[in-house]
């Protein structure tokens, strides 16, 4: 009888099994990762394969009123070399060195000696900032080794005006000071990407998978500051801090109807051109003029005078007597030139800055009035100016613990509080303006792919009447013009203004020999167009506001009322 | 006796000989491949020329932009007081006014501002020109 050859042993069985469920278990294994979870190896594969490199878009502009531009960007390219590229084949350094010699405008030799000096790594940023015209002439002549890496560079056509209000860019283009900080998200813009397909070794596989995201350029800013005036009182003020041996000093410029900010300077300060981030001296980098409080002096008398004419409590005409020392709380106070004057109405209170007048006038008003005019004027409280830094102030008041009767004797004119330069500016500008008290603003508009902002000027609140402000105006007119020789006027212009005096504070008081010279001026009275304070810090030739800072605002007043195209009177004009 | 089933079918010819050997089949089908591959190399080819025509078109945008604004910021550094003040006193030979003297005329002051237009100013596009005439009949024919 023939075997039955077909007959399947159990071994055989076995390893059919066996293969059939090994085989069920790598197809559901593929099934599994394929199927179920391609989406999860996808995204792997693509973090694997694909690098982001991102590309920083175009800085917005810093414009001036009207649209000169006082910050841009241009391109620029930092050169990179790589020592590999010539280790060992010194003749490639050397032709390397005659490429970039004469774009640099180096000698072969030094380019050479500098290529081979390894002492930094073989990788080394070698030059940084270069032009576009030489990037791109470096670019195509594909040296071995080099590699050109664009780069932008912030560029000032205006030099170093407005040094303090534009600020700067640190090393990764991001604001750190001024305008350029405390509008960064404006003028950085958004960054584009590059994605790309890469090589193992990381480096862009040419002809692979790519997609570009633009970015979003920055927005300009077109600031309320001009050019022209920025710049002639920023001269004005290093001849003069440097004429009387000063410390330092401020110039403020505004428009007392919008409280727009015209020009504003401060001393000491650094220069865009020079600027050294590595400096020890960090204190030259704020802006003084919103950050740095000083008493302001006998310019307050404007405020003190302004609160008694609109409470009814005086006129001009009104008088009192001056007998040169008043007693209070304890203390005797004085005239600034220790005189006694007699008979004295408001004006000339004014116009001889009388400290007993001021304080008679405090008594009249009252502290708890008083206070609340000062608080009115927008002491103690920041301007909201939006600029970095600003302070608030310092006003003590008869609801403060440590506060004596002899405080308000000194606050009525101007000591023993704290302000900055613009919060004074801004206080008199509501004394002449129709009182109001405006916020002062430096950013006319902003200009964004997405928006275009414009600000308009705000009033904050009303302070004085504007019966009241037609009389102050008035006042503050015969303090200069009424005046004989008062070295505030100026010709052609009805001018109005106050000088302020005041001791420089120190811990252990007020240091005796050391003052702070200002003026505070507008023009013309019937129609302000511009307000002007001049602060010059510890003068050591004359110590008087009336001597140092009012023939600062006599200087350049005209010269700004002129370019302003303001009118000047009629009967100083001749007919031809 | 056998008869004639005329309500029958005809008995069925013979079916002719089939045209497609195997030779046609194979060369029919390796045509088809050789074209869809053919195809696929054109289109890489093409995707990969238009890539490169692409990078080639962003560099060049790129040095356009840049050299925009390197000539935006060489007319603001042209346009800057500092220039303007020496090249009146060191070309022209003027010097700061000492004496200021105001003048009445009569004559209208000039309408809007006396400083230069801002450089960075971009006008808003103008009305453009009436379309001509033939375009108005080309868009009564039928488009395609």
């Amino acid at each position: 009888m023939a075997r039955n050859g077909s007959r399947m042993t159990w071994r055989f069985v076995a390893l059919a099994g066996f293969l059939f469920v090994a085989t069920g278990i790598l197809v559901s294994r593929l099934a599994y990762i394929q199927i179920i979870q391609k989406d999860h190896y996808r995204q792997a594969a693509l973090e694997e394969h694909m690098d982001k490199e991102v590309v920083r878009s175009a800085r917005g502009a810093i414009l001036d009123r009207n649209g000169f531009p006082l910050a841009t960007s241009v391109d620029v390219f930092d050169l990179y070399i790589d020592r590999r590229a010539w280790a060992e084949s010194p003749l490639r350094a050397q032709e390397v060195a005659d490429g970039l010699a004469p774009v640099l405008a180096q000698q072969p030799s030094q380019v050479l000696a500098r290529l081979m000096d390894g002492s930094d790594g073989p990788i080394e940023l070698f030059a940084t900032e270069l032009d576009y015209t030489t990037g791109v002439a470096i670019r195509e002549m594909y040296l071995p080794g080099v590699t050109i890496a664009e780069a932008t560079k912030r560029f000032y056509p205006e030099g170093d005006v407005a040094s303090a209000l534009l600020g700067f860019l640190g090393r990764e283009h991001g604001g750190l000071a001024g305008i350029e900080a405390d509008f960064d998200d404006i003028l950085a813009g958004t960054p584009g990407a590059i994605y790309f397909e890469r090589s193992a070794g990381g480096n862009p596989i040419a002809f692979g998978e790519s997609q570009v995201v633009p970015g979003e350029p920055g927005g300009d800013v077109r600031l309320t500051i001009d050019r022209y005036i920025q710049r002639l009182i920023e001269n004005e003020l290093d001849f003069q801090v440097k004429a009387h041996g000063a410390s330092g000093g401020t110039i403020i410029v505004m428009d007392p109807m919008t409280g727009a900010i015209l020009g504003m300077a401060s001393r000491p300060s650094f220069k865009l051109s020079q600027l050294d981030l590595d400096a020890p001296n960090f204190d030259i980098y704020r802006n003084r003029s919103v950050t740095d409080l000083y008493e302001p002096g006998s310019v307050v008398k404007v405020l003190t005078m302004a609160t008694a004419i609109d409470l009814g409590l005086v006129t001009p005409g009104t008088t009192y007597y001056d007998a040169g020392t008043v007693e209070k709380g304890g203390y005797t106070f004085k005239n600034w030139d220790f005189s006694a004057n007699g008979v004295q109405s408001m004006t000339q209170l004014l116009q001889k800055s009388l400290n007993t007048g001021a304080i008679w006038l405090s008594d009249l008003i009252g502290a708890n009035k008083l206070y609340e005019s000062f608080d009115r004027f927008g002491f103690g409280d920041s301007t909201y100016s939006g600029l970095g830094g600003e302070s608030t102030g310092l006003v003590r008041t008869n609801k403060d613990s440590n506060w004596y009767p002899s405080d308000l004797a000194t606050n009525s004119y101007g000591q023993g509080i704290a302000a900055t330069p613009l919060q004074v500016i801004t206080a008199i500008s509501s004394v002449i303006n129709g009182g109001k008290l405006m916020r002062p603003y430096i950013v006319e508009e902003v200009n964004s792919p997405k928006e275009r902002r414009k600000f308009d000027p705000v009033v904050v609140r009303e302070t004085i009447s504007e019966a009241s402000s037609a009389t102050m105006r008035k006042m503050m007119n015969d303090t200069v013009d009424g005046v004989q020789n008062h070295r505030g006027q100026v010709k052609g212009y009805a001018v109005g203004g106050k000088t302020g005096t005041t001791l420089v504070s120190i811990p252990t008081g007020y240091a005796l020999d050391s003052t702070l010279a200002t003026f505070v001026g507008f023009a013309p009275v019937d129609d302000p167009a511009l307000i002007m304070l001049v602060k010059i810090d510890q003068p050591k030739d004359d110590p008087l506001g009336g001597i140092v800072a009012a023939p600062v605002f006599g200087k350049l007043a005209p010269q700004i009322l002129s370019y302003l195209n303001v009118r000047p009177a009629a009967q100083v004009a001749q007919a031809r | 006796m056998a008869t004639l089933d005329r309500l029958g079918p005809p008995p069925s010819l013979p079916s002719p000989a089939s045209t497609w050997g195997p030779r046609r089949a194979i060369i029919t089908a390796l045509s088809i491949v050789a074209v869809i591959a053919l195809l696929q190399v054109v289109m890489s080819s093409s995707f990969t020329h238009t890539g490169a025509k692409l990078q080639t078109l962003e560099a060049q945008r790129s040095d356009l932009q840049a050299q925009i604004y390197d000539l935006e910021a060489e007319v603001a550094a042209l346009a800057s007081l500092e220039r303007t003040e020496r090249m009146a006193r060191d070309r022209l030979g003027m010097i700061p006014a000492r004496n200021q003297a105001y003048v009445s005329v009569s004559v209208e002051a000039p309408s809007g501002p006396l400083l230069p237009r801002p450089l960075l100013d971009l006008k808003a596009p103008s009305q453009s020109d009436p379309a001509p005439w033939w375009r108005a009949v080309l868009e009564f024919l039928p488009r395609p």
